[in-house]
């Protein structure tokens, strides 16, 4: 499983963060493009869009391994970055600002697609999708695919009982790798704080995660 | 879980144990049943958490740009229509007599409403003072009103 740090760069900063102080993502070069964004300029909202669209892609990608879904969610990822930029305040960088948005969008997607369902048909990577074509179905079908499967079926029930924030603070360790001291930089939230709300976010999951495989029919980790 | 190992927990999740790591992180662990039970559900939940990382970059369709721009045309369009509807001359213009009309009629149902319920309850010194010397009906139409009502309320078989 390849690495996302192509993908989701670490802050331009480069070298070492300066940790426990607030971040200001107001001087940025990012924060120029989208102060010309919240001006209504055209230019800059298509630099975002071409700057971030991989990046977008591939964590809706990551959650529903679909293409066409995720090129829809991307699509309304962005005309929810155009619609809502004037509320920007900068807290936060725009990736981290984006990446929320996109959680969440992917979220929104799932939920009103019925979960479960759409994320059994829909979890195949393309390999996946083929070797299954040309196996019998059930009966032949890889063990280790019916594992990722419902791996993938369970992590996204268990981040569905966090709170955004919670969220997207995990994705963005976990999934995308970010260290405390970065995510403290890219969230302009105090180191400590982070701790604790992953902490928090971690012994909630426990929580559910006890009480979901209790339910049959759940395989876990 | 005790707090040396909670203070510590993210920078041994990041893969490299030891390195950032007390060597009392390590020490308690060895000691400690229960910070070691819950550390390694964490670790698995972890783990599970990575199956949601993209296998590769993915990178748009060509034209993604002039889709999203669509999209938000189409959105557009969708939400000022909503609020375009009050703005026509001919419907704004409609709206306004209706809810002139509207509030008319409310204010006269009010006023009406208002001047009926004039009347005021008789206290009980009233009652007891009706009771013992009741008026002769006809001089005063509040206190006949009164009379009746003590009458009626007062009424046995």
């Amino acid at each position: 499983m390849g690495s996302l740090s192509g993908v989701l760069p670490l802050p331009a900063c480069g070298g070492k963060i300066a940790s426990r102080t607030r971040v200001d993502h107001r001087s940025t070069e990012e924060a120029a493009l989208v102060r010309r964004v919240q001006a209504a300029d055209q230019m800059a909202f298509r630099e975002i869009v071409e700057r971030y669209q991989a990046k977008v892609l591939s964590i809706i990608y990551g959650v529903l391994r679909n293409h066409n879904d995720a090129e829809d969610i991307a699509q309304q990822v962005f005309a929810k970055v155009y619609f809502s930029v004037r509320s920007f305040d900068f807290r936060s960088s725009l990736l981290t600002w984006i990446y929320k948005i996109t959680v969440n969008e992917c979220y929104d997607y799932l939920r009103k697609k019925k979960v479960r369902k759409l994320v059994y048909e829909s979890d195949f990577t393309e390999e996946d999708a083929q070797r299954m074509r040309n196996a019998e179905p059930a009966r032949e079908r890889s063990p280790a695919i019916d594992v990722r499967l419902a791996q993938r079926d369970l992590a996204i029930k268990l981040l569905a009982r966090l709170t955004e924030e919670e969220r997207t603070l995990l994705l963005l360790k976990e999934v995308e790798g970010h260290s405390v001291e970065e995510l403290a930089h890219m969230t302009g939230i105090n180191e400590n704080t982070i701790k604790v709300k992953l902490f928090r976010a971690r012994q909630k999951l426990l929580k559910v995660a006890r009480r979901l495989t209790r339910s049959p029919g759940l395989v876990t980790a | 879980m005790h707090g040396l190992i909670k203070e510590r927990l993210e920078e041994y999740l990041k893969g490299v144990p030891g390195a950032r790591v007390p060597a009392e992180f390590q020490q308690h662990l060895k000691t400690c049943r229960a910070c070691r039970d819950e550390l390694s559900l964490i670790q698995g939940q972890a783990a599970l958490l990575q199956v949601l990382r993209a296998p590769r970059e993915v990178e748009p369709r060509v034209g993604f740009y002039a889709r999203v721009m669509d999209r938000i045309e189409v959105e557009a369009q969708q939400k000022a229509s909503f609020w375009s509807v009050f703005m026509e001359p001919v419907f704004g213009r409609r709206l306004a007599v209706a809810s002139l009309a509207l509030m008319l009629i409310l204010g006269t149902f009010l006023a009406f409403t208002e001047a009926d319920s004039g009347y005021v309850p008789p206290s009980a010194d009233t009652i007891i003072a009706l009771d013992e010397h009741p008026p002769g009906l006809g001089t005063d139409q509040q206190k006949d009103r009164d009379t009746i009502l003590v009458t009626l309320a007062t009424y046995q078989e």
